[in-house]
This record gives structure tokens, sequence and C-alpha cells, in this order.
């Protein structure tokens, strides 16, 4: 039986249209939409909350303001059933992509250069979505290549708070020395911060992991060197970035099997005040990991209670011990669709703070309810930080660490890390040429070593330029090796190439895996194998 | 004014007593029954407007009464008072609707939920009341949470 897929097109490109509409064709799909070539505010929203996105493919040149786009994005992860929504963006040059890095940690696992092979592109998208292997050809593959290599992990700033700098990226650095460049201080050269503390409440980007780092202050009665920030560096930037010191959103976390919800109240609250997080059932481990990253004072329990069906006044009471046993704050819980009254489910429940309602809440009360928290809790007292703004420039940064490659082609990298990487996360490889490496479910068995672990990620972000090189590149260190992946060797061995003096122009195509296993993986199987492994995106 | 009518269930004669000579002055009429199949014939021939019955009984339990009466689309109140270790029958209960619950021996506040009970029972509050009512029990939750 073939799975209903549902993949979403906002963008003009006719090229791309078609060839997206020719691959799901042969592909044998039913159900697939083109839904809008012009984006605009709460359009994705609106069509990923009527009906479940597998694929949501961006042409980012039509959109004008992409910060909006980007708080779209980011709600719509926060949703614990639309977060596995693969999101691709499509730039019209590689320009556009170094204009909007802050995509890369904004819930976007793909990105496309127009100009280059589409259809490539659209099989690696719906093999990350489905897990279809099928059509994955064999190309001419390095291996053995065994080189080091420093790629970074896309790391986020997200706020600044008093002497300290708080960063969202998906590879835990903590237990590690990592270098990090820090682009909104640009005079600071140092790169070796002192981690301070681990995942910190309320992160604000689609990371795993969150981490608060020590800003290198010196001492005030010492020069500053390129090592360290001086007070007033610190304080000048501060003040020319005044009208970024806010208070923190407050966190608001809705329990709704209905998606139409988000919808309706994603215009209504300012995300620099409320960050709404919605779950569209009761499972308990998703409710406990979010509850372990966020601190929720008001949650909103929209499960009907009815003797017959799902017994979610069961869910309510797990909510509640959830509550009760966490050590943040108490959450005042609205239960609606309740045919009992308050009063009663307090008692029932040994819980204070929780209030029903028979009817299911309009739109209309939800923002009276959480307005009237807001006039409540956030004054001038309440906490401020300097919230680094979605689009912010110099909020995406890099941090590098250690790998080991083992193979590469033009489209996949192979290599070992002692590192955790969950699967889809991205990194960046600046050697031989620059690269988006999104980390999949590997097309063939790759061996491990003891403490550590080989990944293979799909090369994506390059224009038909660097993927020519790409691929001139992997043919000339076939027939000759380098002896390391430095900076230096590869880029006397690039202009080798460009000079027209590569040894072997042309290699057969040698692959380590002699027949790609065609698979037919539903997509639950797919994820649930991966997500055993490890923590994924997806 | 009309206060309304009210229904106590127990199967323990003495304390129907008791509550019977506690609640007369709250309601206009205070009916008693024994058991749960009494109290079905009671609701079936009287006008009714809150209910004060004992969760766990012989016969039939409070869960089965008031899984009766909301089948017939009564949403009468319900005030359950219950023992120790039924926890389970209350979480049932709770699914068709309970308006309040009181643990045995202890019913120090009852004629104030019962008062509330029979108004919700007698006057039927609007939607356009129900939902006031349900704000400002949520702005006094948040004036408490100042307090602590």
């Amino acid at each position: 039986m073939s799975v209903v897929k549902r993949v979403s097109y906002f963008g003009s490109d006719p090229d791309f249209s078609h060839e997206l509409d020719a691959y799901i064709k042969n592909d044998g799909i039913r159900d697939f939409a083109v839904i809008k070539h012009t984006y605009s505010r709460g359009a994705l929203i609106e069509i990923c909350a009527k009906r479940f996105q597998d694929i949501v493919f961006i042409d980012i040149s039509t959109i004008d303001k992409v910060e909006e786009l980007i708080q779209e994005v980011l709600f719509i992860k926060r949703h614990s059933l639309l977060k596995k929504t693969l999101f691709v963006a499509e730039f019209a040059n590689q320009s556009s992509l170094n204009e909007n890095k802050n995509l890369l940690t904004s819930g976007f696992q793909l990105f496309f250069i127009k100009g280059t092979e589409s259809k490539s592109f659209i099989r690696d998208s719906f093999y990350i979505a489905f897990g279809d292997n099928s059509e994955f050809k064999a190309l001419t593959c390095a291996i053995k290549i065994d080189k080091e290599a420093w790629p970074s992990a896309y790391t986020t700033v997200s706020t600044i708070e008093n002497n300290q700098i708080k960063i969202e990226t998906d590879l835990d650095f903590s237990c590690t020395k990592f270098e990090l460049k820090l682009p909104i201080f640009p005079d600071l050269r140092c790169d070796r911060f002192f981690f301070k503390d681990k995942n910190i409440q309320a992160p604000r980007f689609d990371m795993l992991n969150s981490m608060m780092l020590e800003l290198p202050i010196c001492d005030p009665h010492l020069e500053s060197s390129s090592e360290t920030l001086s007070e007033s560096t610190l304080e000048a930037w501060k003040s020319l970035n005044s009208n970024l010191l806010k208070p923190v959103p407050i966190n608001i976390k809705i329990i709704s099997e209905n998606t139409s919800l988000m919808n309706d109240l994603y215009s209504t609250f300012d995300p620099s005040l409320v960050n709404l997080s919605f779950q569209h059932d009761m499972n308990e481990e998703v409710f406990q990991e979010d509850f372990s990253r966020f601190e929720f004072p008001l949650i909103f329990f929209d499960l009907e209670i009815t003797p017959g069906g799902k017994n979610h006044l069961s869910e309510l009471e797990a909510l509640v011990n959830c509550a009760i046993t966490s050590s943040g704050i108490k959450p005042i819980i609205i239960s609606t669709k309740n045919p009992s009254q308050s009063g009663a489910i307090q008692k029932l429940l040994n819980y204070s703070n929780i209030l029903c309602d028979s009817n299911w809440l309009t739109a209309k009360v939800y923002t009276t309810l959480v307005q009237n928290y807001l006039k409540k809790k956030v004054g001038d007292e309440a906490p401020q930080k300097y919230l680094l703004p979605l689009n912010f420039p110099m909020r995406t940064l890099d941090v590098k660490f250690e790998v080991q490659i083992t193979s590469l082609t033009e489209h996949e990298i192979t290599f070992y890390s002692t590192m955790d990487i969950p699967m889809f996360t991205l990194l960046h490889f600046d050697l031989p040429i620059n690269f988006v490496a999104t980390v999949v479910p590997p097309l063939y068995e790759l061996s491990n070593r003891p403490n550590s672990q080989q990944y293979m990620a799909f090369i994506n972000g390059v224009d038909e330029r660097d993927i020519e090189i790409l691929r001139k590149f992997v043919n000339q260190i076939i027939y000759k090796p380098l002896p390391d992946f430095s900076a230096e060797t590869i880029s006397s061995v690039l202009n080798h190439l460009q000079a027209g003096k590569a040894e072997i122009e042309i290699a057969p195509a040698v692959n380590p895996v002699t027949l790609i296993k065609k698979t037919e993986i539903s997509k639950q199987d797919f994820f649930k194998e991966n997500r055993a492994k490890g923590k994924s995106k997806l | 004014m009309a206060k309304g009518n009210l229904l106590i269930v127990d199967d323990e004669p003495l304390l129907l007593k008791r509550l019977r000579m506690n609640l007369e002055e709250y309601a206009d009429k205070v009916y008693t029954a024994q058991d749960g199949i009494e109290a079905l014939e009671v609701i079936s021939r009287e006008k009714v407007h809150c209910v004060v019955c004992d969760i766990n009984m012989p016969r039939m339990n409070g869960v089965e009464v008031i899984k009766k009466i909301r089948s017939e689309n009564n949403d009468v109140p319900f005030i359950f008072y219950t023992g120790h270790g039924n926890q389970e029958l209350m979480l049932e209960v709770a699914k068709y609707g309970a308006f309040d619950f009181f643990n045995k021996p202890d019913f120090d506040g009852l004629e104030e939920v019962i008062s509330r009970g029979l108004s919700l029972g007698f006057n039927k509050t609007s939607h356009e009341e129900a939902e006031n009512t349900f704000k400002s029990q949520y702005q006094q939750l948040l004036d408490k949470l100042d307090e602590k």
C-alpha cells in the first residue's frame, strides 16, 4: 500500500516545479500540491496546520522578509508533530545563501542553489523525509582518505546577559575544548571560552543543546588583549544595541489535537513576549523532554475529557504529576472541554493551580488569558536580556571540531567523529570547497571504531561551479592521494586543477559498495531506527 | 428566593439523617435515597437540582448513578463524598462531570458547596456567565501566585 506523501513548494521557478512534478509522478505519490507561488506572512503555518507536510520547499528569492519566514518555521518546529516537517531552502545563487546564513540555524535541513541538478536534490530531500533510497547512483568516490579535517557545527548566539553569552547548537560541546569565533565582537580574537552551564532553559532556535559561556572580560586593572574583552567594549556594544534589551519571552504550552489553533494564535502574540509551543497529544516522553528545556508558567490542556474514547483524564493526571514533581515553578493548567468543576479536579489531582472549562476556548479567550498573565507577571521588574533578533547579522557562527574523513564523492562525505552527532545536523566544511553537509542515515553500512562513529553527510548548498571543482578534486585524489587535508595542500591541488594541470582527468566510478540496497522502509521504521541510535533533528 | 431541590444518596442511614438535618435550610426540598437504584427513582419523578452522593455503595455505586443520569442528558451537579482508596472511582466520575469531592467524615464547607451546586443546577448558568466565572477564577489564581 503506497503511503500518502505531502509536499509543498513555495516558489515560482517553473524548472524546479516541473522536476518536482515529474519526480513525484514517477514515485506514484497520490497527494501532492503546489500550494502557493508567493509567500506571505502566516501562509506556511496555514498550510502546515491544515495538513501535515512531509517536505516544504521554499524559494528564498521570493521572500521579502526573511525574519518573518524564520519566525514561522521556528514556530512550526515547536509543534511536536509538525517539527518532523523537512524544510528545504532554494537560492538563486551562492551569494544569496551566504547572505542568509541565519537559515542554517533556523529549522532548515537542506540548501539548494539553482542551476545545479534539481533531480538529485529532490532525491536527497525524499531520502531524508521518507527513507526512499531507490534512486541513488554510484558516483566516483575517493575512499580510504583517512585524513583529519576541521568542519564546523552551525551554532547561533541566542542571548547576552551580564557577562555571559548563550549559544545554541546541535552538538554537545560541554565536555570538550572547542574553538569558537564571535562575529558580534569582531575585535575579540579569543577563540576559547569558559563553559558555564549547559541545557539552559528556553532555547529559541531549532537546536538540540544550549550552553552558557562566560565572556573573557579582562581584569579592569589590566590592559585588554586580543584574548580578552574589555568591560568598556562590552558596555559600548550594549549601549549600541540597547533596543535588544527585553524581558525573556514566557513559554506557553498548548496540548491540542486542533492544529488550526496554531493558525488562529500565531499572529496574536508578539514572539518577543510569548513563545507558543504545541503538542498534539499528551505524549509523556515529549512533554518531559520539553519540560526539561522550557519553563511553562501556563499550560493549556485542550483534550476533551469524556467517559469513552481515549483516557485524556489520565493524561491530565500525568501532566499534573509532571508539574508537581518538577523543580521549577508550578504552572497554571487550564483544562478545556472538561465536564467537571475546577474545585473537583483540584481535589482529585491534588493540585490547586488547575482550572477547568466545559467548553473549547476560543482564540479570543486564549488571548485574554495570556495577556492577563503577561500584565501580571511581566512588568518593569521582569529580568531582561539582550535577545538577538532572528535575522540578526552575525548571530550564526561556526564551532570547529575534529573529524577524520574516510571517503568523498561530489555528493556525499563520510567521516569518523568522537562526538555524538544527531541525525540531520548541519555541518560546514570549507575544504576543498565551502559546502553544507547534512548528516543523514548512511546509504550503506559504515564501520565504527572504539570511541568513534562513522557518519555520512549529503553535500549541499553548492553551485554548479563548485560541484565541478569538487568532482575534479575527487578524481585527482583517487589517483594521487593527499598527504593531509590541510588548507595549503588542498589549495595546491585546486590551483593545479584550475590551471588545467590535473594528472588524471577522469577516473572510473569507484564505489565502496557494489550494490546500494533498495529497501522499502516505512517512514515510521526509518525514523524509529535512526532515532534509536541517538538524537535526531527530525 | 427559590433555592432548588437537593438529593442525598448514602447507604448509611445515620449519616443520611445527619446530612438531611444539616442541609435542610439550604434547599427548598431535600430528598434522600439509600442506594443508587432508589436515587434514580427519585430523580425520575422529582425535580432535583443538585445531588450529594456517596461514591462507594453496594448494588449501584456513584459511578453507575452518574453514568445513568448523564446518559439521559441530565447535567445536574454531583457532589461526591469519598473515603480513602477511592481514587479510581473519583477519576471515573470526573469523566462524567463532578462538581466537587469531599472526604468522609470531614464535611467542612459542604454547605457552601451545596449552595453553589444548587445555584448552578437551578439557575442554569448561561455560556457567557460561565465564561465570566472562569475568567474571574483565573484572575484569582494569578493573584494567588503573587502571594506565594
